[in-house]
C-alpha cells in the first residue's frame, strides 16, 4: 500500500477517477481521500475533464495532531484546552476553550483562519477537512455575517448603488453569496486577486 | 518559539535534516531565521505566501502572549 502519497487522477467523472485511484493505491475508496482540482462541465454543457489530487487515509494522523496541538498550547503558553468534534461531511472541528481564547479571534479571526489552514497543510492525510474555532466565534461571525450581507442588499436593491464588502477569506465569501443570491435583485461577485478578495453587491437590471 | 518555528518547518519540507533556526536577540525584537534546502522554499511559504503568513501570525500570537515582538526571515539554505 503506498502511504503517505498524494497523486492526481483525472477522467470524465468522479466515479471514473476514483476508480482509478482506488486501483493505483490498491485500497477501496472508503479508505481514500480526495480533492477536485477542477473539472466538471464547462459552460456550454460540454463535458469536460475532471482532477482529482487523491490519497490514502492515515488514522495515525489523529494522534499526530493531538500531540502537536498539545505541544502548540504548551509553546504559546494556552491556559485552555483544544477539544476535538468529528462533524458530518468529514469535517474534524479543532475547538479551543480558554480565558485566553481572544489570542485566537483577533483581528477576524486572523489566527483561527491562520491556524486552520496550516493544519491542513500538516495533516494532509488525516483525510478529513479540519475546521478551527474558539470560544463560539465561528458561529457569531457567520450570524454576523448573515446580517450584514442582508442589510447592505436590501440598502443596494433601494438606492441602486452597487456597494464593496471588506476583504474576506474564502469561507466568509461563500456565506455572502449565499445570502445574496438567495436575494431577488441582487447580485454578488468577488473581486481582486489573492485569498482575500472583496465582494461587490450590485442591483440586477431588468431589461 | 524557535523549537515551534523548527517543528512546523520540519513537518512541512522533503528534507527535514536540512532546516535550521537560528535566533538573533535584539532590544525590541527577536528575529527566527528559517533556512531551508532551496527545493523547499515554496514549500514554508506556500502558494500566495500563505504558509509563511501563517507561521508569522502565530509568532505574534505568542508575542502577544509574551510582550515580545517576533520576526520571521526565511532563507535560502
Amino acid at each position: 500500500m503506498k502511504h503517505r502519497e498524494k497523486k492526481e487522477f483525472q477522467g470524465k467523472n468522479l466515479e471514473e477517477v476514483i476508480g482509478e485511484a482506488e486501483e493505483y493505491f490498491g485500497v477501496s475508496k472508503d479508505e481514500l481521500a480526495y480533492r477536485v482540482i477542477k473539472g466538471k462541465t464547462s459552460f456550454f454543457g460540454k463535458e469536460r475533464k475532471i482532477f482529482i489530487s487523491a490519497w490514502v487515509k492515515d488514522k495515525s494522523e489523529e494522534e499526530e495532531l493531538k500531540k502537536f496541538l498539545e505541544y502548540f498550547r504548551r509553546s504559546l503558553s494556552l491556559s485552555g484546552n483544544f477539544n476535538l468534534i468529528n462533524a458530518k461531511g468529514d469535517i474534524l472541528i479543532v475547538d479551543y476553550q480558554g480565558d485566553d481564547s481572544y489570542i485566537f479571534t483577533e483581528n477576524h479571526g486572523e489566527l483561527l483562519n491562520d491556524f486552520q489552514y496550516l493544519l491542513n497543510r500538516l495533516f494532509p492525510f488525516i483525510g478529513k477537512r479540519i475546521i478551527t474555532d474558539a470560544n463560539g466565534y465561528r458561529r457569531e461571525r457567520e450570524a454576523y455575517l448573515r446580517r450584514l450581507a442582508r442589510r447592505i442588499a436590501e440598502r443596494v436593491r433601494e438606492t441602486g448603488q452597487e456597494e464593496l464588502l471588506f476583504p474576506m477569506g474564502p469561507n466568509e465569501r461563500r456565506i455572502i453569496h449565499m445570502v445574496v443570491n438567495s436575494m431577488d435583485g441582487v447580485t454578488s461577485k468577488s473581486e481582486e486577486e489573492g485569498y482575500l478578495k472583496r465582494v461587490r453587491i450590485t442591483k440586477m437590471r431588468h431589461d | 518559539m524557535k523549537a515551534l518555528v523548527e517543528n512546523i518547518a520540519k513537518s512541512l519540507v522533503d528534507h527535514p535534516d536540512r532546516v535550521q533556526v537560528h535566533q538573533v536577540e535584539g532590544e525590541q525584537t527577536t528575529i527566527l531565521e528559517l533556512k531551508v534546502d532551496p527545493e523547499d522554499l515554496g514549500k514554508v511559504i506556500g502558494k500566495q505566501g500563505r504558509t509563511a503568513k501563517a507561521m508569522r501570525t502565530i509568532l505574534s500570537a505568542a508575542g502577544m502572549k509574551d510582550k515580545k515582538r517576533y520576526v520571521l526571515e526565511i532563507l535560502e539554505g
